[in-house]
């Protein structure tokens, strides 16, 4: 039996042919990953950071170091989550990308595996432009706020991951909408973004904390605000993965379905 | 002889349909066989199981001299699939196509803009290298997804149905493309439901059906076996009929009846001193429709 396990190569290949594709919707790409972030960062933690008189709760010297790492991570949470939606089932059904990949020496892991990779590269990408604002406005905080872009391409990996096991059964676009509604924006809302979970109904911040935003968020909050410890960053880092590892085993029998029956 | 494609009792079921029903098959290093066919005979699932892309449920399928169970990224890596559906990246341009798709058979970026150009000669594309293919026509995008196929400069090409819904001279022309690569020794597999596209292109073929191999042999040999030289069609009155002693073999169709003679003019003159008078006639040398037709009791074409 052939092996179905992703090569590496070819998996680069697929990475190549989003990244190619990217480049002709840059500046959509630009848009919606960092310059709307960017302003919805700085109008927050400017604004509505003035407005608030005690961020001693936070654990924050200001609103602006609070809120920065949150929008981030959330921001790459909806990039990697709705990417898997609309355009992940183009690409599986109705362009025929996939299919295409199928005929050449790649396979279906291949096809799914670069397709979750670019996603995290993508937002890693936008992270680092995100990024360097942030340090403008916040000022250099210490070496850590540089691993933060690779947080953001991994949660962006996990969003991706659990979304398109999801749409990588789906033949039409139905359910997205509920997905996204739903979905994707309570987990940008209320994963820590705007203001702590512990502020959260004791049952909403249980659930919260099962999902991949609210991890990569305080792993990145750390980093940002010099406070990071190995072991906890971890732990936080482990979830983002498994839910990497879980999107990418129940995907699996929709790509094989859709490519290769 | 050496064989570029061998399957044997080569099934494939979806549930309980049973798409291909246990076919044998050799196709020869270097020739174009057909498999030709109507709607839902087992074309597509045959070419989608010989292109590596979808798993036979029995059976043994060796492309290439490798085995397709185990060897599928190999295999794949010596083929050009054309699809029956051009699914190519409409924001892309034309060049961009070819070369990005190159890089999945590992060429380096610099190969795969090299063997660009030159496909782009072979489609008579050169001029539209950097239109994106969204604006291209139904024609162009065929040629583009040909020379796409052909980025890895395959030894084996599969083509399901090449020219479906091409009007006649963007036919013609990817005809001539197909004919070239013969030329150059490429073995190709090609599907169609159009009988003078497998009688044009094919050395040999087989007519399937219902997911069987229903007949094989080259096209003048199948014609020659199944049907007469020539076919006399007849187009009627309500009331008239042929009657039942006539010497040669009849097919009764929705809107005309078919005269199987080898002499299609004695044929005609016999019918008309019988006082049968039919509205038109028509003499034409057999097909491989009619092969079809002797072979399966239907038209091939629906």
């Amino acid at each position: 039996m052939t092996s179905v396990s992703p090569r590496p190569s070819s998996v680069w290949h697929v990475v190549e042919h989003h990244a190619v594709q990217t480049r002709r919707t840059m500046q959509t790409v630009l848009l919606s990953g960092f310059l709307s972030p960017v302003f919805t960062m700085l109008a927050l933690g400017w604004g509505i950071g003035s407005q608030v008189d005690d961020v001693s709760s936070l654990g924050t010297p200001d609103y602006l170091h609070f809120v920065g790492p949150g929008v981030m991570i959330g921001t790459a949470t909806l990039q990697g989550g709705f990417s898997s939606l609309w355009q992940a089932l183009a690409a599986l059904r109705w362009e025929g990308m996939y299919k295409n990949v199928v005929r050449s020496p790649a396979t279906f892991t291949d096809a799914m595996t670069g397709r979750l990779v670019w996603m995290g590269i993508l937002n890693a990408l936008s992270s680092v432009a995100f990024l360097i604002v942030l340090v403008i406005a916040i000022g250099w905080s210490g070496f850590g706020a540089l691993l933060t872009p690779f947080i953001a391409g991994l949660t962006a990996m996990s969003a991706a991951a659990g979304v398109l096991a999801f749409t990588s059964r789906k033949e039409s676009g139905d359910g997205f909408s509920v997905v996204a509604r739903l979905g994707l924006t309570p987990l940008f809302v209320f994963s820590g973004t705007f203001s702590s979970i512990d502020t959260l109904p004791t049952a909403i911040a249980t659930v919260i904390k099962f999902f991949p935003t609210y991890h990569g968020i305080e792993v990145a909050r750390d980093l940002i605000n010099e406070r990071a410890e190995v072991v906890p960053s971890l732990l936080h880092i482990a979830v983002i993965v498994a839910w990497i590892a879980l999107g990418w085993a129940l995907s699996f029998g929709g790509f094989r379905k859709a490519l290769t029956s | 002889m050496d064989l570029a494609v061998t399957a044997h009792e080569l099934t494939k079921r979806f549930d309980d349909f049973v798409a291909v029903n246990g076919i044998d098959l050799e196709i020869r290093s270097g020739e174009t066989f057909a498999l030709l066919g109507p709607n839902g005979a087992g074309k597509t699932s045959t070419m989608r199981m010989v292109s590596t892309v979808s798993p036979p449920t029995s059976g043994s399928l060796s492309i290439l001299g490798m085995d397709a169970a185990t060897h599928g990224r190999e295999i794949r890596g010596r083929l050009g699939v054309i699809p029956q559906e051009d699914q190519l990246d409409a924001d892309l341009t034309v060049y961009e196509n070819l070369t990005t798709y190159a890089r999945y058979f590992g060429q380096s970026w610099s190969e795969a803009k090299q063997n660009a150009s030159e496909l782009l000669e072979f489609a008579q594309l050169t001029d539209r290298a950097d239109t994106r293919v969204e604006t291209m026509s139904g024609g162009m995008r065929r040629r583009l997804t040909i020379a796409r196929a052909l980025v890895n400069s395959p030894d084996l090409v599969l083509l399901d149905e090449p020219t479906t819904g091409l009007d006649p001279q963007a036919r013609q022309l990817l005809w001539d493309r197909l004919y070239e690569l013969k030329e150059r020794g490429v073995t190709q597999l090609l599907t169609t439901h159009y009988m003078d596209e497998a009688e044009q292109l094919a050395d040999r073929l087989v007519i399937m059906d219902g997911g069987e191999i229903v007949a094989s042999g080259t096209p003048s040999s199948l014609i020659a076996e199944s049907t007469t030289a020539e076919v006399l069609e007849l187009r009627l009155a309500d009331e008239q009929s042929l009657g039942h002693d006539l010497p040669f073999r009849t097919e009764v169709l929705r809107n005309r009846v078919l005269v199987y003679a080898d002499d299609g003019a004695a044929a005609l003159a016999h019918i008309k001193n019988l006082g049968v008078e039919p509205n038109s006639s028509l003499i034409r040398r057999s097909t491989l429709e009619d092969v079809f037709l002797a072979r399966t009791g239907r038209q091939l074409v629906d």
